[in-house]
């Protein structure tokens, strides 16, 4: 059974939007697995992440890994802004 | 993008995430260390397991980003530039620390590295011992490789044909049942035990040319200690002394296939002071200078990454984040290190 998830995310500044971006594109081109693939692209303000996969359970892998990387660019992008 | 002196005013941040570390490390473009901050995961049970590692990786990276920049007093527009370790190593570990690296360079529009992982390792110890031209041991849980420099690159003369001799000592210790303390390796613990060890009890030694195997003799071991013949601490002499001297025998055959004049013990297992005594008296029989790399920086470690990129970017490489894809697989040998060929100078 083939699965599709569609996420759209909004972050606080259009700065970090192409930042998330940028990070997580090469992580997108060249995909783990054949069993998902990922398809990013911007929408103001969102990030859109469209999830193909061959089965739910590749479909949960992927995005699990996408929202993990997200969270810690978001915590680490928070991070840099405090030092300065 | 902002310009960077090559030479001086500049600091590196480097991101190692290859295993169970998820390490931050922050130098100057001379090599001085300023900060490096390492989080380990452990498993609650069992060995790595890649995606919780991974998950690990994610949830502290912020954390020991930011501890790394306390540590070393600057401030992010102070970076000059983002190394990561761009691999060999497990998958989603990798990737999770790539994209914070990518992140950190877009962030800062700096330029951004990938570091293979084992040149690192090879790097990190000239830098702290002084070493020019060793020819290299380096063990830990993933990597078993005798590598020494010749035309451009790190040429490997012998390596593992299946696990690393610190993953045969990890699955020993957990199969014998043994605890570690937070942070303590499980060699550590197998190291303690040995010392106390009387009996040598005989297990396969296999060395096939260059090249070295551990899983048969790791089998030997466990089943030994199953049967309860033999004391624990027993095994566990007889399991150091076999598996280091056949990483020994190795190390001295390149010793003296390439008559360098230094020998480097680098990798989480060069902690062992057993195996430093083993490889230290090859390096005395052959007239070279025995090197090892300081405890804290033979674990995975982000300083070896931030000084490796430094090297790799001085001497004119370079990652775009485009093409900042992991390299799963990526070998010792295939990596051009152009630092050493322009007059082994850094």
């Amino acid at each position: 059974m083939r699965a599709r998830a569609i996420l759209r995310l909004e972050f606080p500044s259009e700065k970090n939007l192409k930042i998330i971006n940028v990070a997580l594109a090469p992580e997108a081109a060249k995909p783990a697995t054949p069993r998902s693939k990922v398809h990013l692209k911007i929408e103001e303000p969102f990030l859109v992440l469209i999830f193909d996969a061959k089965d739910t359970v590749a479909l949960r892998a992927a995005v699990n890994s996408y929202l993990r990387w997200v969270s810690a660019i978001c915590n680490t992008l928070a991070v840099l802004e405090a030092i300065g | 993008m902002r310009k960077v002196n090559k030479r001086s005013d500049g600091y590196c941040l480097g991101i190692e995430s290859t295993a169970d570390d998820f390490s931050v490390g922050i130098t100057t473009f001379e090599g001085e260390i300023l900060a490096n901050v390492i989080s380990a995961y452990m498993s609650p049970e069992g060995g790595i397991h890649p995606r919780e590692a991974a998950r690990h990786h994610a949830e502290v990276a912020n954390t020991v980003i930011e501890e790394a920049f306390k540590k070393a007093g600057i401030k992010t527009k102070d970076l000059s530039l983002i190394a990561f370790s761009q691999g060999p190593g497990l998958g989603p570990c990798l990737r999770t620390g790539a994209t914070v690296a990518r992140a950190l360079a877009a962030y800062l529009h700096i330029p951004l590295v990938g570091v293979n992982h084992c040149v690192a390792h090879i790097e990190i110890g000239k830098l702290k011992t002084g070493a020019e031209d060793p020819v290299t041991l380096y063990v830990s849980g993933g990597n078993t490789i005798v590598a020494a420099f010749d035309s451009g690159r790190y040429r490997v003369f012998g390596e593992t044909l299946d696990i690393a001799l610190g993953n045969c000592l990890d699955v020993f210790a957990r199969e014998a049942g043994l605890r570690q303390k937070t942070g303590e390796p499980f060699g550590a613990v197998v190291e303690k035990l040995a010392k106390s060890g009387k009996k040598f009890v005989s297990l396969p030694y296999t060395v096939k040319g260059m090249d070295m195997s551990f899983s048969g003799l790791l089998t030997t071991a466990v089943n030994m200690l199953k049967k309860g013949e033999n004391k624990l601490e027993d095994v566990c002499y007889s399991l150091q002394e076999t598996v280091f001297s056949m990483v020994t025998e190795v190390t001295e055959r390149a010793l003296a296939h390439t008559e360098k004049k230094e020998v480097l013990l680098t990798g989480g297992v060069a902690a062992n002071k057993r195996l430093q005594s083993m490889v230290k008296s090859i390096a005395e029989e052959h007239d070279a200078l025995f090197c090892v790399v300081p405890a804290q920086f033979a674990v995975d470690n982000g300083a070896m990454i931030a000084w490796t990129g430094v090297l790799a970017f001085t001497h004119g490489v370079k990652t775009s984040i485009e093409e900042s894809f992991v390299r799963l697989r990526w070998r010792l040998e295939e990596v051009e290190i152009p630092w050493i060929k322009k007059a082994n100078l850094y």
